[in-house]
């Protein structure tokens, strides 16, 4: 008994502890977004984030963070659009599941933004109000393009 | 208004270079050549060491034509050696070791010589009996080619001279390989064979060197078998020179004459040289032909010399009258991967004509169907006639008919290069009456023509060929209406082909215009713009021509008009109805100042009458996919906002461009261009209204876009001025893996730079280390981003700052050199070029070359200013050097521009001091008292001398001397009586400070004004005719002078207050007493002169006078002098003819009496005769 009570917790504790570490792995292997996040989007933070908004931009993405890149993008929709791109503002960021319905890719894949045609905002397609963003970023980057392309396909949680 | 003013014209001039060039190197784009040197002089012959990276070349910045060496990427030019006359050809040795040049140091006809870097040591190989023009090293380095010729008029043979070994000599001793005359001769890297371009004699009666004529074609020998002389004849028009192999053997480059761009009529050397280059092939028995050179830079470029490296080719290249060394990729400008459809589309894109035809010639290289090349030929023959150049033209056309072909089509292509000929004939011609030879037998000639032209034609293009240059035949005959018939009797446009449609446009249409016949021109136009056998892009050229044509010089309202017109006339769905929809929708921009205010409160955003524009546009532009179309309008738009500045507009348009063309088109890497000045331009425009968070975030865009310096900076400067102190952190962190990126180098050092620049950094051993630090980091930062001109611009600041820490000329001549380079690469830049002309003159002013300083200042001046600060500073300097140059007028009125500026502008109010304190000083200079007296008290009143006692005190020194110079003596002595004040007050404020006043520096200071206030108390005391009281107060000043050296100017002053002691002793009776005080004023004066050069400085002037006059009109003995007079008198009175400026002819006119005074009677003094004047004349 006594070497049962005395070893249980520390199994436990070391089950716990196994337990914790595969699920940190394997969230962190899986997590698309926070790859792209880490690789790519982060450079995004330079005119989507509080206070750093030029005039213009995209006023309610805030990707200061992969965690509020990621709630920004999940539900958002876009705003504060002018110009040529206004009419995309009301256009969701993300459809969960439908990469090629979402602005987020549309922005990023000259693929996507050709044949985007939204039917929540008209207006809102590849023939000029949709902006290339890779061109801010300094170049495309296929890897994590690929990234979160499969982040919105397995539901972009 | 005028920020944005500036910064638009900036951009429209860069998206249009941005349209032709791309970066060096890349196939992305066309290249253009880098500028590798730059200077007041003429740098030329340039080759690359074998290191691959020591440039040599020839330059004439040190009056003579010198050796000069260069590290690439990041040196500046250095001097090898000082021959001491005038040097050409250099060039390196195969091991790197040797330099090989022609010197004209001993023997003026030219002399080949060696110098070995190390040591200096140098030998030439020729002599007086021999004149060498060239030499080259054979590969091996064992031996040389010398071009030489033994007597006047002998010729010019080449010859083999050995350097080593048995065979080792001079020129005389050397092998003949070529016995008859040969100019710029070359060798293959493999040492077999050797090219040159044979000279001819002009004239029998002369040796070749004096009646020189270059023959044609080039001269390939073998080595070992020289006497068989193989000619190729290069398939181009115009002279061939200067070849030069690859370091692979497998290209021959060469120089040709291609245009008569001098306009005299023939194409030769005078002409633009235009590089090629043709295959090599060392292992054939006929290794070089002809047939197929390939252009590699555009005839707008005038280059010479080519010098091919393994991964560069250098050229020296002539832009601005000057030459400079240049590089380029081997390839040339057109990359050599660039297929038929590549470069069909840079030739859309193509602005320049001479790129164009660049581009043509580069396709008609690759092309293999006859006819697909002779339309090409043709389209070169127009494109030249354009241009006037008929010699080339008729080259062109010759081509044309010579590869017309006997398929479909040929009779048309034969017609087309027919008439091509004829016309290229016909304007030759024509070109030689109008410029005033005789036109005998002109008409007869072009009748002829015309008969040759009337010759039956069965095809329907070939017709209208021949219709086209008859109708210019005729009108320049005067026949006008037989001309217009000719033009009216094309047939309709549908039944005409690609090109006979574009030759009516092109020919046609500015013929019928000449007969105005304006409508039949449009008519021709509007249908061109909808001809389906042009490509679209070609359409909408054609298009563009006709828009340009309907709005031309008319208001508004007519335009509108012209091109609703044209568009009721446009098939709906047309280029043409497209870009006369844009053009509509364009005319309701007004200019800037006829705008209302952004639509929303934030910058950046347009105004209502913009965005009224914009949403029409935006319709046109998502209305029509094509490319071409999307491009047209953008190209329009861009062109209008930039000339009525709407940014608003410009990003817009750019941004929607770049994200709708593809990633592989070949125009991506030119809108991607675009856009990113676009970015740049308006983070300048947010930064110069303050709106600093949108001018970071801009600037950071760019960033992330490109590694432009320029945006990291303005990123830096931005981050700065919002607090943010943390910004290495964060430059850092994005180049964590790449320690050496020349963004984050260049971050360093701007760093390490700023409080520098902000007038801080320590004392001048922080300073310098400072600048050794931030200008290794540069260093660094240029190996991997060569040719930037913000490096040179930083390193020029760098070297400048060096010089004014009195660290040694050769900085400044650094931070010349980079200045001057950055300033060329800047060529088109109007910001930088702004700022480099600053800094130049700036530099020139400190080291004393003020009137190149002015030539800076006045070019920098016709920029514009986006920063009030900034041209009131260039004002403020540009008065300083009119000053030092003795133009103290000019230095006023340049003051009053300042002050007006300072005026106008509330926040410059804090620069009125030092405005009040130099127009003091240049007011006295000019001669007007009474301003420099205003100025100057002006000056002792201003709140900021109130503050600082020491600064009050100096203040009223000046005050005080104006006072002076007013000859107010009670004025003056009120203000001495201030700085005395003042100096104890500033001995207060010292000694509360915790200093002790009269410690070291401050106490150095203090003495100096200390001796300056009794100096001016003293004069204002004799100037009221207190000469007793004046005395004590010299004798202190004068012991105050003591100790001052030969040349400084303490020891005029000193000379200067004993004249006044003098003076005050004469007007006592005390005649001895002064006497001995102007002898040694003199003796003071005296030695300044010796060492300093300046023989007659006011002083002396002041004392020699009075002496003389002391004794001839008082009766004071000579011997009281100290010193004989007479030396000094004719010195001074010698010196005074010798630079007679009229201000001193008193002066003159009295020493020339007192000399003869004094030489006749032994110097008797004629006192009683002279009507009573005991004092001495008081020159100052």
């Amino acid at each position: 008994m006594r070497s049962l009570f005395r070893s249980l917790p520390g199994r436990a504790a070391l089950l716990a502890t196994l337990v914790a570490a595969a699920g940190c792995e394997a969230i962190a292997a899986g997590d698309d977004f926070t790859a792209a996040y880490d690789g790519y989007l982060n450079k995004c933070a330079s005119c989507h984030s509080p206070g750093n908004q030029p005039s213009g931009a995209e006023t309610s993405l805030d990707f200061s963070t992969a965690d509020t890149a990621r709630a920004t993008l999940k539900g958002g929709s876009a705003a504060g659009l002018v110009g040529n791109q206004a009419a995309c503002n009301g256009v969701p960021f993300v459809v969960a599941g439908k990469p090629d319905e979402s602005l987020l890719m549309a922005v990023l894949d000259e693929t996507v933004r050709q044949k985007f045609d939204n039917a929540s905002a008209a207006g809102c397609d590849g023939s000029g109000p949709i902006s290339d963003m890779t061109v801010q970023t300094g170049g495309s980057d296929p890897d994590a393009i690929a990234k979160l392309r499969a982040w919105i396909e397995a539901g972009a949680e | 208004m005028r920020a944005l003013s500036f910064g638009l014209t900036l951009l429209l001039a860069v998206s249009a270079h941005a349209a032709m060039m791309g970066p060096v190197g890349t196939d992305a784009a066309l290249r253009e050549p880098r500028r590798l040197t730059a200077g007041d002089s003429d740098q030329f012959l340039g080759s690359l060491g074998p290191d691959g990276r020591t440039l040599v070349f020839a330059s004439n910045r040190d009056a003579v034509v010198g050796a000069f060496r260069q590290t690439l990427p990041d040196g500046v030019a250095r001097s090898l050696f000082d021959e001491g006359a005038d040097i050409s050809l250099p060039r390196l040795s195969p091991d790197g070791r040797t330099l090989l040049y022609i010197s004209t140091r001993d023997d003026a006809t030219g002399d080949v010589c060696l110098r070995t870097l190390e040591t200096g040591a140098r030998r030439c190989l020729g002599g007086p009996q021999t004149a060498e023009s060239s030499a080259f090293w054979f590969p091996d380095g064992t031996s040389l080619g010398v071009v030489a010729r033994g007597s006047m008029h002998g010729e010019q043979v080449l010859r083999r001279v050995w350097l080593r070994g048995d065979k080792a000599g001079g020129v005389a001793d050397g092998e003949v390989l070529v016995d008859r005359s040969v100019s710029t001769p070359t060798v293959s890297p493999d040492g077999r064979w050797l090219v040159y371009v044979p000279v001819e004699r002009a004239s029998t009666a002369v040796g070749v060197h004096f009646a020189m004529q270059l023959g044609r074609g080039l001269h390939v020998v073998r080595v070992d078998a020289p006497k068989r002389t193989r000619t190729v004849r290069v398939d181009l028009p115009g002279e061939t020179g200067f070849p030069a192999f690859s370091p692979d053997g497998r290209w021959l480059y060469f120089t040709q004459s291609l245009r008569d761009t001098n306009g005299d009529g023939v194409v030769d050397g005078d002409d633009h040289g235009v590089i090629f280059r043709l295959p090599f092939r060392t292992g054939d028995a006929a290794p070089l032909r002809g047939d197929a050179p390939v252009q590699l830079t555009p005839a707008s470029w005038n280059c010479r010399y080519p010098a091919p490296a393994a991964d560069a080719l250098y050229l020296t290249c002539e832009r601005g009258g000057r030459l400079d060394i240049y590089s380029l990729p081997p390839d040339g400008v057109v990359p050599a991967a660039w297929a038929e459809a590549r470069i069909l589309t840079a030739l859309d894109h193509s602005t320049d004509p001479q790129v164009a035809s660049l581009l043509l010639a580069n396709l008609v290289q690759r092309q293999r169907q006859p006819e697909a090349r002779s339309a090409t030929f043709g389209a070169l023959a127009v494109r030249a006639l354009a241009g006037n150049d008929t010699a080339l033209a008729s080259w062109y056309a010759g081509r044309a008919a010579a590869e017309a072909g006997s398929g479909p089509g040929s009779a048309a292509r034969s017609a087309a290069a027919r008439a091509l000929v004829a016309l290229s004939a016909h304007r030759k011609e024509l070109a030689r009456v109008d410029a005033g030879a005789r036109d005998e037998g002109f008409a007869d000639r072009a009748d002829k023509r015309l008969a040759t032209l009337g010759e039956a034609e069965s095809s329907t293009d070939g017709q209208a060929w021949l219709r086209l240059v008859r109708a210019e035949i005729l009108d320049d005959l005067g026949r006008e209406e037989l001309a217009l018939a000719q033009v009216q009797g094309l047939g309709a446009a549908d039944t005409l082909g690609h090109d006979a449609i574009l030759a009516v446009v092109l020919l046609g249409v500015p013929r019928l215009r000449a007969l105005q016949a304006h409508t039949e021109a449009d008519a021709w136009l509007l249908a061109a713009g909808e001809h389906r056998a042009l490509r679209p892009a070609e359409r909408l050229d054609v298009a563009e021509r006709l828009v340009r044509q309907a709005t031309r010089g008319r208001g508004v309202v007519a335009r509108r008009e012209a091109i609703e017109r044209l568009r009721a006339k446009a098939a709906p769905d047309g280029e043409l109805a497209m870009r006369l929809d844009v053009e509509r929708a364009l005319l309701a921009l007004p200019p800037k100042s006829k705008r209302g205010p952004p639509v929303a409160a934030t910058a950046g955003l347009g105004s209502a009458e913009e965005e009224t524009v914009r949403e029409q546009l935006f319709a046109i532009f998502r209305s029509w996919r094509e490319l071409d179309r999307r491009r047209a309008l953008v190209r329009a738009t861009v062109a209008r906002a930039a000339a009525v500045d709407s940014a608003w507009l410009l990003y817009q348009f750019a941004n929607s461009y770049v994200s709708v063309i593809p990633r592989d088109h070949p125009g991506r890497a030119q809108a991607v261009d675009l856009f990113r000045q676009v970015v740049l331009e308006r983070a300048w425009i947010s930064w110069n209204t303050g709106q600093i968070r949108d001018a970071r975030t801009n600037f950071y865009g760019v960033t992330l876009q490109t590694d432009d310096l320029e945006a990291w900076l303005g990123y830096v400067e931005a981050q700065h001025r919002e607090g943010n102190r943390d910004v290495l952190g964060q430059v850092t962190k994005r180049f964590a893996k790449q320690p050496d990126h020349p963004a984050l180098r260049t971050v360093h050092a701007w760093l390490r730079l700023r409080p520098l620049a902000e007038g801080g950094g320590g004392d001048a051993d922080a300073r310098r280390e400072a600048l050794e630090a931030a200008d290794a980091d540069l260093a660094v930062a240029q190996r991997g981003a060569p040719g930037d001109r913000h490096l040179h611009q930083l390193r020029g600041w760098v070297a400048h700052q060096r010089f004014l820490l009195g660290d040694g000329r050769g900085f400044a001549v650094q931070a010349h050199d980079r200045y001057r380079l950055a300033l060329a690469l800047a060529d088109g830049d109007a910001r930088i070029r702004g700022a480099l002309l600053a800094a130049l003159g700036l530099l020139q002013q400190a080291v004393g070359n003020h009137r190149i300083a002015l030539d800076s200042f006045a070019r920098r001046m016709a920029l514009p200013f986006v920063d009030p600060e900034a041209e009131l500073a260039v004002l403020v300097a540009t008065a300083r050097s009119q000053w030092h140059v003795g133009l103290a007028d000019a230095a006023l009125a340049t003051l009053a521009r300042a002050q007006a500026k300072l005026d106008a502008t509330p926040t410059l109010a804090r620069h009125r001091t030092l405005l009040l304190d130099r127009t003091a000083l240049y007011a006295f200079e000019s001669g007007d008292l009474a301003r420099g007296r205003a100025a100057s008290e002006a000056l002792l009143a201003r709140p900021e001398l109130q503050r600082v006692a020491a600064n009050r005190a100096r203040a009223a020194l000046v005050a005080a001397a104006a006072a002076l110079a007013s000859a107010d003596g009670k004025a003056t002595l009120a203000h001495l009586a201030t700085a005395d004040a003042a100096l104890a007050k500033a001995d207060e404020d010292a000694l509360r400070a915790g200093r002790r006043p009269h410690q070291p520096p401050l106490e150095a200071d203090r003495k100096r004004l200390l001796a300056l206030r009794d100096g001016l108390r003293a004069r204002a005391e004799l100037l009221l005719g207190r000469p007793r009281d004046a005395l004590p107060l010299l004798d202190r000043r004068i012991a105050a002078l003591a100790d001052a050296d030969d040349e400084s100017r303490g020891r005029l002053d000193r000379a200067a207050m004993l004249w006044h002691r003098g003076v005050a002793r004469s007007l006592l009776g005390e005649h001895r007493a002064a006497m001995a005080d102007l002898g040694a004023g003199l003796a003071d004066a005296d030695r300044f002169a010796r060492a300093t050069g300046t023989p007659a400085p006011p002083e002396r002037i002041w004392l020699v006078r009075s002496a003389a006059e002391l004794h001839l009109f008082a009766g004071a003995p000579l011997s009281a002098l100290g010193r004989p007079l007479l030396p000094d008198l004719r010195a001074v009175y010698a010196a005074l003819c010798q630079f007679g400026a009229p201000r001193w002819r008193p002066d003159r006119d009295a020493l020339q009496l007192y000399l003869t005074l004094l030489d006749d009677g032994a110097g008797a003094p004629v006192a009683g005769r002279a009507a009573g004047r005991t004092t001495p004349a008081t020159g100052g």
